[in-house]
């Protein structure tokens, strides 16, 4: 169990070139809070999610993780991508095991704790494994694994089941919520799926596009645990989504 | 099957080398049998040993060199780019050039010698050596190098656990192809300059019309590179293990 830090993003704006990403973005991530950036393409919402791991530097405003402002990578925050970024030479475990030993855990230590990672994302059998042998789902998997081994206070997730098949997701959905319920990170997730946005968080930030600004925010009074109850089902469900996409179908 | 194929394509090979031989397509041409007989006399008399040795040193002075020249300068190349864009402009050069049209300035620098030998196996492998780490580093994907940076790695981390695995494959790559490069430069040098080797076991042989000791050398020398090419394809393979 560890403590979550709550993110707060004050007035940032980023331009690449001639292009502006975003304009004068502010916004506050609770501790612990599920919260997910969606909006039409070009609306800066990874651009977003990288100054907060620190991968973008912003040119103006400031992102603060818990008490450290951001200028560079930090060790609150573990990133999960769209593409798995798995190191195709490496085992499940070696791939687990790759931001541990960035940051200098000694082997035994770090052996146990992936093998412990992996067993929670429900891999345990595959340590052995090649990424080329696993599923798309399974992939992600081992992302997450390797995300939640450094034992982050931040999850940092970039689209990161907009490449796996709709029933593998909806199973990863509901392990990623009982993970991020036992976990208690904060979570900041960035899809284009609405229903996904609604099942998994606690807010939802629209972003509008060129530059991207915060466009709308959007509660999820959804009661949890929700992987538990027949959420999807449900007219509040149903209204929520709808909701969101009167104000997404606005801003194409 | 595929051991099959193999054999069944050898005993093609020898069957028509056999029937050229007897047809005969030139009067000086060893059947496969007069070249058996050569060879063992060749080995015999301990002379192919003695040239094989010579040339294997010198093969392995100059690709030696060349791989660890090669690798180290394209990994740069491909890490700092200002020296990646000056440098292959030379390599371009050195791959076009047809590398033999060297050998007479080779031979004015370093005089007959094994070393020249060297420096010639050296010229004709290290470019491709070189070009292949460079293309390498430049084929590294950059959500790999991404992901290192959001776990704070730092350049050095990079660089060891992301850049060089994943150029790997490619620099392997370059050193088998680097090493039949390497064969060719050998025997052109031995053949067109130094008085040692198999290639000058060649030109003597062909000197004196016996044409069964020629064949049987140029033989020799292929199944060499065969050998050699073959022990660095399975090394290829145990380090790429992954990619099956």
């Amino acid at each position: 169990m560890m403590t979550s830090v709550p993110i707060r993003v004050e007035g940032v704006s980023k331009t690449f070139g001639a292009v502006p990403a975003l304009a004068d973005v502010s916004l506050h991530v609770g501790a612990g809070e599920f919260l997910t950036l969606i909006g039409p393409s070009g609306c800066g919402k990874t651009t977003l999610l990288k100054t907060v791991a620190g991968l973008v530097p912003v040119d103006t405003g400031r992102v603060m993780v818990g008490e450290r402002q951001v200028s560079g990578p930090g060790r609150e925050c573990s990133m999960v991508f769209q593409d798995f970024a798995l190191l195709p030479w490496a085992t499940v475990q070696k791939n687990v095991e790759f931001g541990l030993v960035l940051r200098g855990v000694p082997a035994a230590e770090r052996a146990a704790t992936a093998r412990r990672s992996i067993a929670k994302v429900g891999l345990g059998g595959f340590e052995e494994a090649y990424p080329v042998q696993l599923s798309g789902g399974m992939q992600q998997r081992v992302g997450l694994a390797r995300a939640l081994a450094v034992n982050p206070r931040v999850l940092l997730m970039d689209e990161p089941f907009a490449s796996i098949d709709e029933q593998t997701r909806r199973l990863f959905q509901d392990d990623l919520l009982r993970l991020w319920s036992e976990e208690r990170t904060t979570v900041v997730f960035v899809t284009h799926s609405m229903e996904e946005a609604i099942y998994l968080s606690d807010r939802v930030i629209v972003l509008s596009p060129r530059p991207g600004r915060v466009h709308q925010v959007l509660d999820v009074d959804l009661a949890r645990p929700r992987e538990v109850s027949d959420v999807r089902a449900s007219g509040e469900f149903a209204r929520l989504v709808d909701d969101l996409w009167k104000i997404l179908r606005k801003l194409q | 099957m595929v051991l099959l194929l193999r054999l069944a394509s050898f005993a093609l090979f020898l069957l028509v080398w056999q029937w050229a031989a007897w047809k005969p397509i030139s009067f000086n041409f060893p059947s496969p049998l007069a070249t058996l007989t050569a060879f063992a006399g060749l080995l015999g008399s301990g002379a192919l040993l003695d040239a094989t040795r010579t040339s294997l040193a010198s093969l392995a002075l100059g690709f030696g060199t060349a791989v660890l020249v090669g690798v180290p300068l394209g990994l740069l190349m491909g890490v700092v780019r200002p020296v990646g864009r000056v440098g292959r402009v030379y390599l371009d050069l050195l791959i076009a050039l047809p590398t033999a049209a060297l050998i007479p300035l080779v031979i004015l620098s370093f005089g007959i010698s094994v070393l020249s030998s060297a420096v010639i196996v050296f010229v004709f492998s290290a470019p491709f050596v070189t070009m292949n780490a460079y293309g390498g580093v430049r084929d590294v994907r950059p959500r790999l190098v991404e992901m290192a940076r959001a776990f704070d790695g730092s350049w050095p981390q990079i660089f060891a656990r992301i850049v060089l695995p994943s150029a790997t494959p490619m620099i392997l790559a370059g050193i088998r192809y680097g090493l039949s490069r390497a064969f060719v430069g050998l025997i052109i040098a031995e053949l067109l300059l130094s008085p040692f080797g198999l290639g000058r076991l060649i030109m003597a042989s062909r000197s004196m019309f016996e044409h069964d000791r020629m064949f049987a050398t140029v033989l020799w020398t292929l199944v060499l590179a065969g050998i050699l090419l073959a022990a660095l394809a399975r090394l290829e393979s145990r380090l790429l293990r992954w990619r099956a």
